[in-house]
């Protein structure tokens, strides 16, 4: 009972940690034009596509994996926070920050456990296995999804143009070719989108 | 349906769906600025329900419970959160409640393709019966990660005892693993509710 006890509140610490991915905002905007959206309501969007297209769509890969790789994906950033970065060396950096930060969250869970999700988020930013591979070009499709939702939405003067989030997903879909087929349709709608507009 | 049709569909329903994460939770405190969306908490109940699977040891489909948490409030993108208290104070009946959930569930289902669409109906019909494992467990789990919630912002949220108090305790007593997890969630509460000048009722604790 003792353990239990002891791992229960390790629990009840790793919670109020992980909480904080709430407060972790992202570049897109909601389409209420209030807010932008965060790191948690990402996450669960992420997991929630990946449901969907793997039921509907022919790409394998074990989905109860894939879920738990999305929804943790992002806890680093709770130290970090959810930073743009293009250079090689920003993006070194970055990853570095990244790790020191895995390393303390999943530190507080009970040892098994905190291994275990760690292996998740290493799995994850190496983004070999077909698991990794898929939660990554989703990833990146959600981005653009979320700014094509809020599209006609001003926000403090920021535009993100429709090459650069097509540029943004293709190296992450161009190993498969129903990721690619997902970001072609994703693509027509954009431009519809914005022909709608004029 | 044509894979394109397909594709075109699942973007309907994310789109659809994206509304989850404007959607407000504890409607009832008069606090505003702490008030978190349906869609953060549906990813905090999400990586609760295989976190604690895994310490607890608990003979759950991790998968299956994982899915439920993540659609388990998502007809909230149409109909809104309503909030426990208006049911408590008979404002707004369960059945009401629940119709209008359930008409949301029928539009959800709809923007979705066949298969994904039934998958999502059938989860979140499985959640509302609260009869499989699964569903016990991610409904204790949903009323655990309010009130843990509750307890981090502090006694300034805090408007009525039982809405606190006695939120998990039928759900915990449905899903019986979890009590050792209120046992410690109510050990911290305690000290709060002396701070507010409430009493601690029995009932509040399971055995």
């Amino acid at each position: 009972m003792g353990k239990l006890t002891q791992n229960t509140k390790k629990m009840l610490a790793f919670w109020e940690e992980t909480e904080k991915l709430k407060l972790i905002e992202r570049i897109p905007v909601l389409s209420d034009g209030i807010r932008r959206e965060n790191d948690a309501e990402h996450s669960w969007h992420l997991a929630l596509m990946l449901m969907t297209v793997r039921r509907e769509l022919d790409i394998k890969f074990n989905l109860g994996h894939a879920l738990e790789l999305a929804i943790i994906h992002d806890l680093s950033e709770i130290d970090t926070g959810d930073a743009w970065v293009e250079m090689p060396e920003a993006k070194r950096k970055k990853h570095q920050a990244e790790k020191v930060a895995a390393d303390r969250i999943f530190g507080i869970l009970p040892h098994v456990t905190g291994k275990q999700l760690k292996d998740l988020w290493l799995e994850y930013e190496e983004g070999k296995t077909p698991e990794a591979k898929i939660v990554k070009a989703l990833d990146k499709i959600c981005y653009s999804l979320q700014y094509g939702i809020s599209n006609k939405i001003v926000w403090e003067g920021e535009a993100c143009s429709d090459k650069r989030r097509k540029d943004y997903a293709l190296p992450y879909v161009g190993h498969d070719e129903t990721l690619a087929a997902i970001l072609e349709y994703y693509s027509e709608l954009i431009d519809r989108n914005q022909k709608g507009q004029k | 349906m044509t894979r394109k049709n397909k594709i075109e569909k699942l973007f309907d329903f994310m789109e659809i769906s994206h509304q989850l994460k404007k959607t407000k939770r504890y409607l009832h405190t008069k606090e505003m600025k702490w008030k978190e969306s349906s869609a953060d908490h549906s990813w905090n109940v999400a990586l609760l329900s295989f976190i604690v699977a895994e310490e607890l040891n608990l003979k759950v489909n991790i998968e299956k419970a994982i899915k439920i948490a993540l659609v388990h409030d998502l007809v909230e993108a149409i109909a809104g959160d309503t909030d426990h208290s208006l049911i408590a104070f008979g404002k707004v009946t369960k059945a009401d409640k629940y119709n209008a959930e359930l008409s949301a569930m029928e539009q959800i289902k709809k923007t979705l393709p066949e298969k994904s669409g039934t998958d999502v109906y059938n989860l979140w019909m499985e959640y509302e019966n609260g009869t499989t494992p699964e569903a016990k467990y991610v409904k204790a789990l949903d009323k655990i990660e309010g009130i843990d919630h509750m307890h981090r912002i502090g006694t300034k949220c805090f408007d009525y005892p039982e809405l606190i108090a006695a939120y998990s305790t039928k759900a915990v007593g449905d899903y019986p693993k979890l009590k050792g997890m209120l046992a410690e969630l109510n050990k911290r509460l305690k000290p709060q509710f002396k701070e507010k000048g409430w009493g601690w009722k029995k009932e509040y604790d399971l055995d």
